[in-house]
């Protein structure tokens, strides 16, 4: 059989900016700055940076040496570690899957909500315009109703530019992100910049850092910091071992897997002026706190935001600027995950890339729609709650275990270094042995108790469970089955 | 804005941009 030569990326910054795009996403907006606010402000920089450097690098680095040195995606790259680890690979890209199906579909609201800031036309009560007149949300999770048409429209227009974006893998991939990674980061200065500028600014940048050292005492806080560094680094969807597996045989590992990591988190600090000047902004020119007006997820992106550009000079040049943004943000993370996919179904069955990506976002359109229907948001919020703080643990958990314990985490700190143009000394293996596992088990098993304590978000059981647990199951089954069916090679 | 959060901001910074610079800087060096 002809050997096909893998494909590789056209230059080291296309690798990294592929790479940061992927990392970067909506949670660095949204997320980050109210993690950071809600547990001890300045001083939640503390925790954030250990775990930054205790568990975020070290699993990048893993999955950046482990895609190279096995130059296969996530699957195959860890059933040449042993038959049995397969699933694992799978299984993490499934968790992407169940994350890119709802991540389309917010993408399809900022998609919308960037043609509504030509009009401004969620006018002033901007949370009634978002949660009943755009999502024409329902009053409870099982009153489903029908698809919104607009919103499926703009999914459908969202999985085609994901599509397009991956259209002949890392090669489209590679040009792509010199524009979906550099653009944002410009808005985002914009934003610093004019909040900056603005009356009671700084008011709500005393809120982001006064720091509180007592919340370091508290476990949340700590809790909240691996979280957030786990979500934010797009590790354990086998996204970064795939990007990795494109990378030509001489490439650096550990310097890579530094600078990636650090221009994320560096990403979500300057977000975090971002939006907490402009609050400060809102907050001064309504009359009251910061605290009164900080929302976090969707509701800061599609009702706070919205409130505040009504208030700012040229507002709709602002909006455009804003939902650009939001849009350039999520395309990337959007198209690593489904990337991440393709290359794994690739790599297994030979299939043709355009056949998988059109197969993929097909598939992923499909799903997608359930959360166009009207009570497609509390699907999303629970489907996000489970894959987040159970799939990618799990991922976390048993990637650290399979390569600690069966590949041997000396094994590949060694490769890694002997490409590298920084060392990492033998406190990566400890990392990757003992802690790391530590820390996902210890996650999950919060997770699971605060689950078995009481339903999320105040959801019947039944919708936790067929939005939840019921997923997990059907993720792991056909993990294991797609693991047991013979590659083509074989 | 207090002493503290001036310190946490310099801190914050430095660690972020410098850990870039030097990480830029060193895949120079090669």
């Amino acid at each position: 059989m002809a050997v096909v030569k893998r494909v590789h990326w056209d230059s080291r910054t296309a690798f990294v900016l592929a790479s940061i795009g992927s990392a970067i996403g909506l949670g660095n907006i949204w997320r980050f700055p109210y993690i950071c606010y809600k547990y001890g402000g300045g001083a939640f920089l503390i925790p954030y940076f250990v775990a930054l450097l205790t568990a975020g690098i070290p699993l990048l680095i893993l999955e950046f040496a482990i895609g190279h040195r096995m130059a296969s995606s996530a699957p195959m790259s860890f059933r040449k570690i042993s038959k049995n680890t397969e699933w694992i690979g799978w299984f993490a890209l499934l968790v992407g899957f169940g994350i890119v199906c709802y991540y389309a579909v917010i993408m399809g609201w900022a998609a919308k909500y960037l043609l509504h800031s030509f009009t401004l036309a969620w006018g002033t009560d901007t949370k009634t315009f978002f949660f009943s007149r755009m999502l024409n949300l329902s009053s409870g999770v099982f009153e489903v109703g029908k698809p919104q048409g607009f919103l499926v429209l703009a999914l459908f227009i969202c999985w085609v530019w994901i599509i397009l974006s991956t259209w002949k893998g890392v090669k489209t991939v590679g040009k792509v992100v010199y524009v979906t990674v550099t653009l944002p980061w410009l808005m985002l200065i914009i934003f610093v910049i004019r909040g900056l500028t603005l009356p009671g600014a700084m008011e709500g940048v005393k809120y982001y850092l006064t720091p509180n050292f007592k919340a370091l005492a508290d476990p949340e806080v700590w809790h909240a910091a691996y979280s957030q560094i786990f979500f934010t680094l797009t590790v354990g969807f086998g996204v970064m071992i795939a990007y990795a597996s494109f990378l030509p045989r001489k490439s650096d590992i550990v310097n890579n897997a530094i600078l990636i990591g650090l221009a994320n988190c560096a990403t979500s600090y300057v977000a975090g002026f971002a939006v907490f000047s402009t609050l400060g902004y809102y907050a001064h020119v309504s009359g009251t706190t910061v605290a009164n007006v900080m929302k976090s997820g969707p509701e800061l992106a599609f009702v706070t935001y919205p409130t505040i550009i009504n208030h700012l000079p040229l507002a709709n040049l602002f909006g455009i600027f804003f939902f650009v943004m939001l849009l350039t943000l999520g395309i990337d993370s959007a198209f690593s995950l489904t990337e991440a996919i393709v290359a794994g179904v690739r790599d297994k069955f030979k299939w043709n890339q355009k056949a998988i990506n059109i197969t993929v976002g097909t598939i992923a359109f499909a799903v997608g729609i359930i959360f166009t229907t009207r009570s497609g948001l509390y699907w999303l919020d629970i489907v996000d709650h489970f894959m987040n703080n159970f799939g990618l643990f799990m991922v976390g958990l048993f990637e650290a275990i399979f390569i600690g314990y069966i590949f041997g985490a000396d094994k590949l700190r060694k490769y890694a270094n002997d490409l590298s143009e920084l060392s990492v000394g033998r406190w990566w293996n400890f990392a990757i042995r003992y802690f790391i596992p530590f820390v996902c088990l210890g996650l999950l098993v919060y997770s699971l108790t605060e689950r078995i304590l009481k339903p999320y978000g105040g959801y019947p059981r039944l919708a936790e469970f067929l939005g939840g647990w019921l997923i997990l199951i059907v993720f792991l089954v056909v993990s294991i089955i797609f693991s047991k069916m013979k590659s083509k090679e074989e | 804005m207090p002493i503290s959060a001036w310190i946490m901001f310099s801190v914050g910074t430095l660690i972020l941009f410098g850990g870039i610079a030097y990480s830029i800087v060193m895949s120079f060096r090669r």
